[in-house]
């Protein structure tokens, strides 16, 4: 029996079908909770933001087009922007209090320094892949991927030309789809 | 300029643009073959970021998710006031200020690593030794942090898992990877109790519902 494609089971949400979203969470919420995770670091907040993108999958499966991208990548991105919008609402909330907020972090990119609990798993196996990148690379796309910056703001935080940064990055995709392949 | 759009195309997959150069940039897309094809190979690098990232997910967001699905899609439904939502509602302005004095506490919870700090340093936590390696896991209340040394290294396909073990078998509490010198500081995900055994095993890369690796060490709260 073949497996329905994930693109099928997203097109299947469309017409109420709750057994292939069902099947379209248990495939992709590790994906989706953990990037979460990564960004906002915080479990709590990441689960609240796993919990809206999935309905939100649920509510917008009509407009999904497959002939413009994966499910997998239509999701993925609703889990990006929400995650990053939530940091970003927690990050003014903290300013409008007045609070002694750190300076304005990049979610889930750096090394925290002095990190009591050790690694997560997520950083360690994404720090692995990326571990065949550049250090330039590497720090280009988490800051964009994982950080939520547009490759114009990577270009002014990093002070370095455009150019750059778009190489950087398209050179650090090439090189992680080599070693995607090896894998 | 027309030339500067096909470089665009690491950016796009990275979703690393403005609104106004996504919009010229997917017009760009649909004529442009080459960038489809480069477009093609560098968003499936960028999907693979995403599934690098997963880790098990809480059983319990499921059944909330479930049951908040509204019967049709496309049709609004009445979002449960969740976390998220509280948030959102009090950034409006419109709780009262007592409310949202009130709000501060549960609108900040704190990260892990304090969580685990803080447990390790209270005078009330329980600390229980490991059997089978070096270390202890320490209980307050319903939270518990493992903290164990002269774990292994593992492969970049493999992962250390722990699990509450109680009457009804393991329940997943988190998945993890000790720093360089073989030390971990873990906070168990779920919720601790007496009588329950901490549990650790090795388990392949975002773990596994159920252990399958040897126990390589227990803890009895």
């Amino acid at each position: 029996m073949q497996m329905p494609t994930l693109d099928s089971l997203l097109q299947r949400c469309a017409s109420g079908d709750q057994t292939a979203f069902s099947s379209l969470y248990d495939e992709l919420i590790g994906s989706v909770f953990g990037l979460a995770k990564r960004v906002l670091r915080d479990p709590a907040q990441a689960e609240e933001v796993a919990h809206d993108v999935m309905l939100e999958v649920w509510q917008k499966s009509h407009q999904f087009d497959a002939d413009r991208g994966s499910a997998k990548g239509w999701i993925a991105t609703i889990t990006r922007r929400r995650a990053i919008d939530a940091v970003r609402s927690e990050q003014s909330r903290r300013n409008r209090d007045g609070r002694q907020g750190v300076n304005d972090v990049v979610p889930g990119s750096g090394d925290p320094v002095g990190d009591v609990v050790s690694d997560r798993e997520d950083r360690d196996r994404v720090r692995t892949a990326l571990d065949h990148l550049t250090d330039l690379q590497r720090q280009a796309i988490d800051l964009a991927y994982f950080g939520g910056l547009t490759y114009r703001e990577v270009a002014e935080r990093l002070d370095v030309p455009l150019g750059t940064i778009k190489t950087r990055m398209r050179d650090g995709l090439k090189r992680l789809s080599t070693v995607m392949d090896h894998l | 300029m027309n030339g500067e759009l096909h470089e665009l195309v690491a950016p796009y997959a990275l979703d690393a643009l403005d609104l106004a150069e996504r919009e010229s940039f997917e017009r760009h897309l649909s004529a442009c073959q080459r960038c489809q094809q480069e477009l093609e190979e560098l968003s499936l690098a960028a999907g693979a970021l995403f599934d690098l990232t997963a880790e098990p997910a809480p059983a319990r967001l499921k059944e909330r998710v479930m049951a908040d699905l509204s019967p049709d899609p496309g049709k609004v439904s009445p979002l449960r006031r969740t976390r998220a939502s509280f948030i959102n509602w009090a950034i409006a302005g419109v709780a009262a200020a007592v409310a949202l004095i009130v709000g501060f506490a549960v609108l900040t919870p704190p990260t892990e690593a304090e969580r685990a700090e803080a447990i390790l340093a209270s005078a009330q936590s329980v600390e229980v030794g490991l059997d089978g390696l070096d270390g202890r896991v320490v209980r307050s209340e319903d939270e518990a942090v493992f903290v164990g040394s002269g774990l292994t290294a593992l492969a970049g396909d493999r992962t250390y898992q722990l699990w509450y073990i109680g009457e009804e078998g393991p329940v997943s509490a988190g998945i993890f990877r000790p720093d360089a010198t073989g030390n971990a500081t873990v906070l168990l995900h779920g919720t601790a109790a007496e009588g329950l055994v901490v549990g650790l095993t090795e388990e392949p890369a975002g773990g596994s519902d159920q252990p399958t690796g040897e126990v390589l060490a227990t803890a009895e709260l």
